[in-house]
């Protein structure tokens, strides 16, 4: 009988919303944009936050914190060095450590005569362990083949198996040249394995305390054995490395406190992130709060126009129970409606997002709408429903059933009150996202337009992995530079080429320590990066020379050691003092400065996405053999051309160019210097795309609300506002009678978003750059849009009441 | 069957108390066809309403074949009104977005009857009212007295044994409140107490007594020659 009484529900429920075809288009319409929002943002924070990694009991898998308190406090993961390496993995039984490289490298695969640009990952011979990952073909690294100097293997993707080899059954054994150097296959790994370095290619790291272990350059991953629990593990972590000889911890920080702890590794490879992923799921329930409202305030004039019949059927015996279930059911049903096509626009918001967003934006987990993202997506349809159905159905529970059978209900409209709160808080939740969003827009035009520091029109970058043994030579890398840049000259419309370590725009090698060797300065270390170049680098950046000479084809391997430094290093190791002839590191001349250009900083302003750096130029000419091992597995080098005027087919002319010193050595993707900035501030703009796009949402909701509420007290007293006409009242004095609640409305909610900004915007203080928290132009520009929007949201409406005839209304009257 | 003991019903206004029936006594007897009637104003409709227990506002005694509605919550009342009372009102009140079937079963639909005995009742109602053609058309789709019929069917559906009627026949042509009358005289001569008010003294004479109110007073009573006149009670 209940099922009876429910499937009659639904049907009139149903029948309803097919009734009135613009209400239920504009409800579902509002849903489908909120809840899809929501669903969208809520699978970026389900991967990255929620969903268990993909590996064996992940809830013991980990990595370690650092956290020091002194005078610098710092909280989060650390890389760690070669030697923390080796006690963490002696001394910490409690768990089964690994590490790996801190990022993949790009390096060129030869198989059977086909070369191809792969990214290789360093691991330990552990790693595929901890993370609970068998080979599908072949086996794991060895603990022999973890050793330094030890046979070369390498284990494959199971993408790069299908693409590269054609899915050979035999691939085990095979021998492969990968960074020119022969590599046998000795696994594939799993069709679904995933790791948080996304490699295509796996090979051993070797790790020991010199060269890479020097310095901290491994990420570690850990899991907990069998019987072992993090407490015990986090103690013997402690007790391993608090007592090392160098603490590079206390750099900065003499005297500091210094703890380890484990974390889930899922938090750790996200903590960077979550931040910004959590305030794009606050300012999407933000549109879901506001829609909610628009909804009810829709929902509430709709029931009170249907009080007649609510009062009718209570007169024959409907309990007020009976009559807000009704109501529920068919809020009910257009949430689902709503949810429904709310999934489909979830899912185009997520494939627009994933375009969008930074390439392995998310570590280890994909982006999805699967069962989850349902199941979140239909109770945030449900709970909207309840939410929007609530406050129109508390509105029936004090009806006066004679006054409501008559359809004798108060000319300004029940519930006005109710829905001028409605107005009030959308529009303060409204000031809110927009200016969040103007702070983030006006951040990203301030990092955009930074000055570069050099001239970015006509110029093409390629980069080239030379992590490779034939370039370990410093002689044959040389030779490849030095021939492969006179090859581009030569392409018809090419001005200069050269090749530099890094680029503007990138992050640059940190040098550790520049030595000043002379003056009253003699003995002080510079902190500082360090980029080989040749000598045409400066020219085809146009990077202006502000003293001394540029490097010329004379500075070579037996010469004179030279270098060239910036301003910044002018700044900080020589206070300004032109430096052109003291001495760095001995040996080293200074014979040039010039001007500073915007990278991505590592050292000091690591938070920041763009700035500058102390910089050391050298020429490449004089980079000694034993370090370019190392520095080409961090760092691929780029080759710039700068073209007098567009050239068709010059990137093909370039790898052509190239091709002639090296066939053996392809190009790993083409760049302008523009997209390396848009490559830089992806993140900055996906945040200000996202924002932007719900504040505009919010916006409209809520300028939809406004309208909504003044049109409907048009309707509403019309019979009013045609005797005040009679008796004497202009249109223009009509219009403002009617307009003023909407504005009124407005105006407090611009006001009250005012004051939740000045709480909440302080949130944004570590994202924006450039400006401050309150920036006045921002604020300003938000409540004169505002105000404009809402204006004219209330006026359009009252424009009815021109055609409104007295005679008419007093007629009917 | 009702017994009604100084009822009245007042409403505040900004002027002060503003009194719309004063000292009501009245007893209605099982099935009889009462006729309530009065100037504009004189609080008949506020009467019926009191009667159809659509409204708490009123004090007094109320007594419903023995039982104290007075004493009762709004719960208890709007129970005893569901199961005993059907009513008729001026505007047809049908809802537009049901069926002329559907409109019939909707006081059925919140009772506990099981489906197939409501399913039965509607089937019955329609045959008995000879609108099974009509069962599923809408109320736009209909006359005036159609709908009407439609509303007295809806009132009847559950055998209330108390059936009020708010000026029945008001928006209908003088055919189609014949039709209407008659009807409610059939159903009275099946044993249905009705109690109706209008402005008609044709349709007055469908009833057995009838009853005048003014200013809230009850001035006359066909049945009770010795009601006093409402001047010397309001003095």
């Amino acid at each position: 009988m209940h099922m009876n009484v429910l499937s009659q529900d639904i049907r009139y429920g149903l029948r309803q919303l097919r009734n009135n075809p613009g209400f239920t288009a504009i409800v579902v319409f509002t849903l489908a944009l909120a809840i899809g929002v929501n669903t969208a943002i809520f699978s970026i924070v389900d991967a990255l936050m929620l969903r268990s990694l993909p590996y064996s009991h992940p809830d013991r898998i980990g990595t370690i914190f650092t956290r020091i308190s002194g005078p610098i406090l710092s909280d989060e993961r650390h890389h760690i060095d070669g030697e923390q390496w080796e006690l963490l993995r002696d001394e910490v039984p409690a768990l089964i450590s690994a590490v790996s490289g801190t990022r993949t490298s790009g390096v060129n695969l030869e198989a059977a005569s086909h070369v191809q640009y792969v990214q290789a990952g360093r691991v330990s011979e552990h790693y595929l362990d901890v993370l609970s990952i068998d080979p599908v073909m072949g086996r794991n690294f060895s603990h022999t083949e973890d050793l330094p100097h030890a046979p070369k293997t390498a284990i494959l993707s199971y993408g790069l198996w299908r693409k590269a080899f054609d899915a050979d059954p035999h691939v085990v054994g095979r021998s492969v040249l990968l960074r020119g150097e022969p590599y046998t296959v000795i696994g594939v790994l799993p069709e679904d394995a995933t790791t948080p370095l996304n490699a295509d290619v796996y090979t051993a790291l070797q790790p020991t305390r010199q060269g890479e272990g020097g310095g901290t350059n491994f990420d570690c991953v850990t899991r907990l054995r069998d019987g072992a629990t993090w407490p015990e593990a986090d103690s013997q972590i402690n007790r391993a490395w608090l007592h090392r000889a160098d603490r590079y911890e206390l750099g900065d920080n003499p005297g500091a406190q210094v703890s380890y702890y484990s974390v889930p590794l899922q938090k750790g490879q996200t903590a960077t992130l979550r931040p910004q992923v959590l305030a794009l799921m606050l300012a999407a329930g933000f549109i879901l709060l506001i829609a909610c409202a628009n909804l009810a305030s829709l929902t509430l004039v709709r029931v009170l126009r249907r009080t007649p019949e609510i009062a009718t059927r209570m007169a024959l015996g409907a309990s007020r129970w009976q009559i807000q279930k009704q109501l529920w059911i068919e809020n009910l049903l257009l949430a689902l409606v709503g949810g429904t096509v709310g999934v489909a626009v979830g899912f185009g918001a997520l494939r627009g997002l994933i375009l969008l967003l930074p390439e392995h934006f998310l570590p280890v987990s994909r982006l999805s709408l699967d069962t989850r993202e349902l199941a979140f997506t239909g109770f945030v349809s449900i709970a909207t429903s309840i939410l929007f159905g609530m406050l129109p159905a508390f509105a029936t529970r004090r009806l006066d059933l004679r006054s409501a059978m008559a359809n004798r209900m108060s000319e300004a409209g029940e519930g006005m009150n109710l829905r001028q709160g409605l107005i009030t808080g959308e529009v303060a939740l409204t000031v809110l996202l927009l200016a969040a969003a103007g702070l983030l827009a006006r951040t990203l035009i301030h990092l955009e337009t930074l000055p570069p520091g050099f001239n970015a029109e006509g110029v093409m970058t390629a980069k080239a992995s030379l992590d490779d043994a034939r370039y370990h030579d410093a002689a044959a890398f040389r030779k490849l530079l030095s021939e492969s840049t006179e090859a581009m000259r030569q392409i018809p419309g090419v001005q200069y080429a050269a090749v530099g370590l890094s680029l503007p725009y990138e992050r640059e090698l940190n040098s550790g320590g520049i030595t000043i060797s002379d003056g009253k300065e003699a003995g002080r270390d510079v902190i500082g990066d360090e980029v080989y170049v040749t000598p045409d680098y400066f020219a085809v950046l146009q990077i202006p020379l502000l003293s001394g000479r540029a490097f010329t084809e004379s500075d070579g391997a037996n010469t004179q050691p030279v270098a060239i430094v910036n301003q910044s290093f002018v700044l900080k190791a020589f206070h300004g003092q032109n430096p052109v002839g003291r001495h760095l590191n001995k040996n080293q001349v200074i014979v040039g400065v010039v001007r500073d250009v915007a990278m991505v900083p590592g050292l000091d302003n690591y938070h920041l996405p763009l700035s500058t750096e102390e910089t050391m130029y050298i020429p490449a000419a004089q980079m000694g053999g034993w370090n370019l091992e190392l520095l080409h597995i961090w760092f691929q080098p780029s080759w710039i051309v700068r073209t007098s005027r567009p050239i068709e087919g010059l990137t093909a002319r370039m790898q052509r160019a190239l091709a002639s010193v090296d066939p053996s050595l392809p190009f790993s993707g083409f760049h302008r210097m523009d997209d390396l900035l848009a490559k830089t501030l992806a993140t900055q703009r996906v945040e200000v795309a996202l924002l932007t796009t719900m504040a505009a949402l919010a916006l409209l909701l809520s300028a939809v609300g406004i309208f909504g509420l003044v049109a409907n007290m048009v309707r509403q007293q019309t019979r009013e506002i045609g005797i005040r006409i009679a008796l004497g009242s202009t249109i223009r004095e009509a219009m403002i009678h009617i307009g003023v609640p909407g504005l009124r409305a407005s105006v407090l909610g611009l006001f009250m978003g005012l004051v939740l900004c000045a709480g909440g915007l302080r949130v944004m203080r570590s994202v924006l750059y450039g400006i401050g928290v309150y920036d006045g132009a921002t604020i300003a520009s938000v409540v004169v849009v505002l105000a404009s929007v809402t204006l004219v949201a209330a006026t359009v409406p009252t424009l009815r009441i021109a055609r409104i005839d007295p005679a008419r209304t007093l007629r009917e009257e | 069957m009702i017994q009604l003991n100084n009822l009245e019903r007042s409403y505040k206004s900004p002027a002060g108390q503003f009194w719309v029936l004063r000292r009501i006594n009245l007893e209605i007897r099982e099935g009889e066809f009462i006729t309530i009637m009065g100037p504009s104003g004189a609080g008949k409709s506020s009467l019926l309403n009191v009667l159809a227990l659509l409204d708490d506002g009123w004090q007094g005694e109320y007594w419903f074949r023995g039982q104290a509605a007075h004493e009762m919550k709004r719960k208890q009342r709007s129970e005893l009104a569901k199961r005993n009372i059907g009513m008729v009102f001026q505007s047809y009140h049908l809802l537009d977005e049901l069926t002329v079937r559907e409109n019939i079963d909707l006081p059925l639909s919140y009772k506990d009857i099981p489906h197939k005995q409501r399913q039965g009742m509607v089937a019955d109602t329609l045959d008995r009212f000879q609108i099974v053609a009509k069962k599923d058309l809408f109320p736009s789709q209909l006359s005036g007295g159609q709908q009407q019929l439609v509303g007295v069917a809806r009132a009847v559906i559950h055998k209330p044994a108390f059936l009020l009627a708010d000026e029945p026949t008001g928006n209908l042509h003088s055919s189609q409140a014949k039709e209407i009358m008659e009807l409610f005289r059939e159903l009275n001569r099946q044993g249905t107490t009705i109690v109706q008010v209008t402005h008609s003294e044709t349709n007055a004479a469908y009833g057995s007594r009838t009853i005048q109110l003014r200013d809230g007073w009850m001035v006359a009573d066909t049945a009770n020659p010795d009601l006093e006149a409402y001047e010397a009670v309001k003095q």
